[in-house]
């Protein structure tokens, strides 16, 4: 029998429950992104691309990672309602790149 | 990669620690595999989720249990990136994502330490051996995942 996750065949209703959980994170997270795939032991899995803020210390990044992992797995529960495995990677929001004026006289 | 080695080889030398025939501690680190302690922390996982949607009162049982995730969360992803680390040559890195995940590990060994001695650590320890389990009777399963035939 082929097993197909839940988050795999309502992938709309499983973006709009990330969304809905992703309105309580802090400031500092940016955007949440998930894609969906499998795993290096062929798990079904879903990926979330994570976007954060630039500017953080390592110590805000930790605490702020942490808090936003813990929260999607306990509010969306990827697992248990969706099949599928969760993994986590986090980008820092590119700054935008200043222009440097010439100093003028 | 190196975080994963390092989280991985401190769970190895913490569930060999009490086996005091130490020229036997290296061939005994070698019966642990890589995917069966991805399998139990899995399944750890898993357990301790389903614990704490029981919304837990505070106090020492949930804080075991947070660390005791932290630990086997932390094994999970990191592992997953080992393997992209290593086969995966088209994934770009940035220097803070790296750094996020050797800190993550770092916080994992700090949760460790704090529950290292607890019976549900060792326990999951004991739980990254190889081992066929036992049929259990009929009832929820931590491992079963909703599927398209449990749709409405």
């Amino acid at each position: 029998m082929v097993y197909i996750p839940k988050a795999f065949f309502k992938q709309a209703q499983f973006i709009a429950a990330v969304n809905e959980a992703a309105k309580a994170l802090p400031a500092g997270f940016v955007s949440i992104t998930p894609t969906f795939g499998s795993d290096w032991d062929g798990e079904d899995s879903v990926f979330f691309q994570v976007e954060l803020a630039p500017g953080l210390s390592r110590a805000e990044r930790l605490a702020l990672t942490n808090q936003i992992k813990w929260h999607i797995e306990m509010e969306v529960l990827p697992l248990e309602e969706w099949g599928v495995l969760s993994y986590f990677r986090f980008h820092t929001q590119a700054q935008p790149a200043r222009i440097e004026e010439p100093a003028l006289g | 990669m190196i975080s994963y080695y390092s989280l991985f080889h401190l769970l190895i030398s913490e569930a060999t620690l009490h086996w005091n025939r130490t020229e036997l501690l290296a061939t005994l680190g070698r019966v642990f595999e890589h995917g069966q302690m991805k399998q139990a922390a899995d399944k750890k996982i898993a357990e301790l989720r389903g614990y704490f949607s029981r919304r837990p009162p505070e106090g020492q049982e949930r804080t075991v249990a947070f660390h005791l995730h932290k630990v086997a969360a932390t094994c999970v992803q990191a592992q997953y990136y080992r393997n992209e680390a290593d086969y995966n040559t088209a994934s770009e890195w940035e220097l803070n994502e790296v750094l996020t995940l050797i800190d993550d590990v770092g916080d994992a060994f700090r949760s460790w330490n704090i529950i290292r001695d607890q019976p549900v650590a060792q326990a999951y320890l004991v739980s990254m051996l190889a081992t066929k389990e036992r049929k259990q009777p009929d009832g929820p399963s931590a491992g079963k995942r909703p599927t398209l035939t449990d749709a409405p």
